[in-house]
């Protein structure tokens, strides 16, 4: 039987947290634990609180991206509009952590039964074939969102076998190989927004980070490749 | 508004010690509201969202109308409760399933549609619908049908 407590827990762990607002982590952490909740669900079959999770890590999404961007260096305007933005995105946040639709879905995620492994079992050949089609869809595309789409296959797959007991080695490599690209991705996207307020942005900074996303899309690629694809 | 009132389907009753909201629904009940869903779509019924309670039984039997949903599905606390002014103001959509228990749904039935509170007068049956039209606050609907579970077997 697998049994979603373990990380129903580490989501009431990390929510105080989230709400305190002084350690990224909490954000982070309930983030990861919604996601694996909404693969176990998945797994078991169901579809009723799908929603609710999807909603709470979109609502969480955007303090996550500011919080990374915060942890690393960057110009000094850019990063005084990024400490505005992150206020502001906490101020949003608060009211829907601390909703009625948040305690029903710790309440509710508080009811679910075990999922029996083998009815688990039989739903992962769905999340391969999931993974199987965006990758392809890639490889035709290659735009950044078909690669995103690779991305969040690859995670939901990755925490399904995981879920499962079953190695992922091949999984994690496979996502090592785009996880740049989605940092770089979302830094020039919130650069973009902060020119289009009226943010002054250095064209050197601008083109030196394309230039990096050029060669973590190359990377990715290869990367994709040389780890055998999906 | 189109608002369609669901008790939740046939439960197992409380093991020793269990909590009231981990009841799960019977194989029987899962097969006959399956019957009731089948029903309805071939009454052409769709919803664009979804309100349910978070007792396991009313998920459960949320999960089951979710092939008729082309929208979302929200948890919430206020159907596990007397119906109230907060449930009502968090409605949202033009063709809305509630998902609860009794008493509560028929007390809720009643309220919609007489603006007072005389659940005993609208029994639901577990698994039972009821179609209501008109604007989600007391008195401010028509009843248009009364579904009773076994109507899944006559469609």
């Amino acid at each position: 039987m697998i049994d979603p407590r373990p990380w129903l827990e580490h989501l009431r762990r990390h929510l105080p947290i989230a709400r305190e607002g002084s350690d990224p982590e909490g954000v982070h952490q309930a983030r990861v634990a919604a996601r694996r909740l909404r693969v176990w669900l998945e797994l078991a079959g169901m579809r009723a609180l799908d929603h609710d999770l999807a909603w709470l890590v979109r609502g969480a999404g955007r303090v996550r991206d500011l919080e990374v961007l915060l942890s690393s260096p960057q110009p000094k305007a850019f990063a005084a509009w990024l400490e505005r933005e992150l206020q502001e995105a906490r101020a949003a946040l608060l009211p829907m952590l601390g909703s009625p639709r948040t305690a029903a879905l710790l309440r509710a995620l508080s009811a679910l039964p075990p999922v029996p492994i083998p009815e688990a079992e039989a739903r992962l050949p769905r999340l391969e074939r999931r993974l199987r089609r965006k990758a392809a869809l890639w490889a035709r595309e290659d735009t950044l969102e078909a690669l995103h789409a690779v991305r969040k296959a690859l995670r939901r797959l990755r925490y399904a076998r995981e879920w499962l007991e079953h190695d992922t080695g091949d999984l994690k490599q496979l996502q090592d190989a785009l996880g740049r690209v989605g940092d770089l991705g979302f830094t020039l996207a919130y650069l973009e927004r902060f020119a289009q307020q009226g943010g002054k942005v250095s064209p050197a900074h601008r083109r030196r980070l394309e230039g990096d996303l050029q060669r973590a899309l190359e990377g990715a690629r290869e990367g994709w490749g040389e780890a055998g694809g999906w | 508004m189109n608002l369609f009132l669901v008790r939740h389907a046939i439960a197992a009753d409380a093991l020793p010690g269990q909590d009231d909201d981990a009841r799960p629904l019977t194989p029987e009940g899962i097969e006959r509201f399956g019957r009731m869903v089948r029903a309805l779509e071939k009454l052409g019924v769709g919803f664009d969202r979804i309100y349910f309670s978070p007792k396991l039984r009313a998920v459960q039997t949320a999960d089951l109308l979710m092939p008729l949903l082309e929208g979302e599905a929200e948890v919430t606390p206020y159907l596990a409760e007397p119906p109230s002014s907060a449930l009502l103001e968090q409605l949202r959509g033009e063709s809305v399933a509630l998902v609860g228990h009794e008493p509560w749904m028929g007390e809720l039935c009643a309220w919609l549609v007489t603006g007072e509170r005389w659940g005993e007068h609208f029994p639901f049956k577990k698994g039972g619908v009821a179609h209501l039209e008109g604007r989600p606050e007391p008195g401010g609907m028509r009843l248009l049908a009364f579904l009773p579970p076994a109507i899944g077997r006559k469609l």
